[in-house]
């Protein structure tokens, strides 16, 4: 496992406001607990109107 | 004035009317490739080993014994595809564990019909980039101008192109990296459907986002290698039920959703540009927004980072330090996103998917421009447009990534320039599967025929 005391302070902050970006976009958009993840991908497989 | 670049279609004609052979292509290649030497297109090129696959398309063309119609036409490979000829080092010091002497699916197609493989071309380190100034052979430089950047991750395959050294070259697409430096150059690039064309032999950066596609001269050119792409191969189970490229025409008069709004601002002499490719076409134009652009991004990135340090766990682990530092601050910060989140991240894909598919008012394609300005210069580090300033890096994948995370067909084309010369392209995306409906209607838009 590579660690953290190896990484720059460069890279830290690189990390860091990397994963606030994600975190902070994810959070920003609730999902429901039913709904389920793109976890077969087949993009057509959305190609349909839900009921 | 840069001369007409000579497309793939014009060299496999010149071979059937017997105005030139195939060495006399890989002969002109060659020289090409060294006259443009300071472009840094290529990772690996051997001479022989390129005049030898010329020689021997030249004996099967005398004998009557052609693979395939573009038998002896030279075409480049990206540097993370596998080639049994070339090592595949993915542009790092981080060097890959592959099996030498192995074929990508897509190089192997290419083979088999002849094809004469024209080395290895500079790519951003692992694709994890789009700018192409992070390469352990160092960064590729703009055809057009070479103080500017291609864009990536595979710019060194649209350098070549744009250079006029080959007719065509193999790129991957995991955020644009086939789109964003054809864009820049001023060629075509073609990302197919998500699970149509092979992925097998091309290093992963992302499993469920990569595609690999061509960077070509002309449409015609995409055109003649998509057969070589889409299909099934039982190497790479995402193809499972992938149909083969079968010519298809597009409606007379295409719906195009022109998408803007938040998250999708351009600079201006883009946006007239695009404006006018698309005001000059018989198609129904309508602009449209798309809503909650920062999440979906975030999506895109999150599953971008997560499946990428899991491809690079052990490698990261016993040779972190081999990465160029920012891929390395990549790939530990994808080690922290949390499976929580990283399922979230699947959750708003699928929901990213059904609205373009569903929510959206009818269309054929969705069109924006391919970047959001024209090709950064080298070691400027923000892009500032349409009140936005980001990330160079951010602005090259700023339209591309949404073609990825919903897994559509996309191409971008040249339709304009900058007051400098430098090039500006249009994005279509295509509904899943509908690559062939795509390429046909993006020819209602492209200027060169």
């Amino acid at each position: 496992m590579s660690k953290s005391e190896q990484l720059t302070e460069d890279q830290k902050q690189r990390i860091k406001a990397t994963l606030a970006r994600i975190r902070g976009g994810l959070s920003a958009l609730a999902a429901a607990p039913s709904e389920e993840p793109a976890h077969i991908y087949k993009p057509e497989n959305f190609d349909a109107r839900k009921t | 004035m840069r001369e007409k670049l000579e497309t793939l279609s014009e060299q496999v004609r010149a071979l059937e009317n017997g105005t030139c052979t195939a060495i006399d292509l890989a002969k002109r290649a060659l020289e090409k490739a060294e006259a443009h030497k300071a472009l840094n297109a290529f990772a690996a090129l051997d001479a022989d080993t390129v005049m030898k696959e010329a020689i021997a398309s030249d004996k099967r063309r005398c004998k009557g014994e052609l693979l395939g119609p573009i038998d002896g036409v030279p075409i480049a490979v990206k540097d993370n595809y596998l080639t049994r000829d070339y090592p595949t080092t993915a542009c790092s010091n981080a060097k890959p564990t592959v099996r030498e002497g192995v074929d990508a699916t897509v190089v192997a197609n290419l083979r088999a019909a002849g094809v004469v493989i024209f080395g290895k071309t500079n790519m951003h380190e692992w694709a994890f980039g789009a700018t192409n100034s992070t390469s352990s052979i160092g960064a590729t430089r703009n055809p057009h101008n070479p103080d500017h950047i291609t864009g990536g991750s595979s710019g060194g395959s649209a350098a070549a192109v744009a250079a006029g050294i080959v007719g065509a070259a193999l790129g991957s697409d995991t955020g644009g990296s086939v789109r964003i430096p054809s864009s820049a150059c001023g060629v075509y690039g073609f990302k197919p459907t998500y699970g149509r064309a092979s992925r097998h032999g091309v290093l992963p950066l992302s499993w469920s986002l990569d595609a690999p596609g061509p960077i070509a001269a002309s449409l015609e050119d995409i055109a003649l290698l998509l057969p070589y792409f889409l299909g099934a191969d039982a190497k790479d189970s995402s193809t499972a039920s992938a149909t083969r490229f079968v010519p298809e025409v597009g409606p007379d008069k295409p719906r195009v959703l022109h998408l803007t709004g938040a998250g999708l601002e351009r600079a201006d002499v883009v946006d007239e540009a695009v404006r006018n490719a698309l005001a000059g076409s018989a198609a129904d134009v309508d602009d449209s927004e798309l809503p909650n652009m920062r999440s979906y991004f975030a999506a895109w990135e999150a599953i971008l980072h997560v499946e990428a340090s899991s491809y690079h766990d052990t490698l990261l682990s016993s040779a972190g330090n081999a990465f160029t530092s920012v891929t390395r601050a990549h790939l530990e910060a994808g080690k922290q996103i949390t499976a929580q989140e990283a399922l979230h991240a699947q959750k708003l894909r699928g929901r990213f998917i059904d609205h373009l598919l569903n929510n959206l008012s009818d269309w054929d394609v969705l069109a924006l421009p391919t970047l959001p300005v024209p090709a950064p210069r080298h070691g400027v580090d923000r892009q500032s447009f349409g009140g936005r300033d980001v990330t160079t890096q951010d602005s090259m994948t700023w339209f591309c990534w949404p073609g990825n995370l919903a897994g559509l067909p996309c191409i971008s084309l040249p339709v304009g320039a900058s007051t400098n010369g430098l090039p500006i392209g249009m994005m279509l995306m295509g509904k899943p599967g509908k690559d062939e409906i795509l390429l046909d209607i993006a020819r209602r838009f492209d200027k060169r025929q």
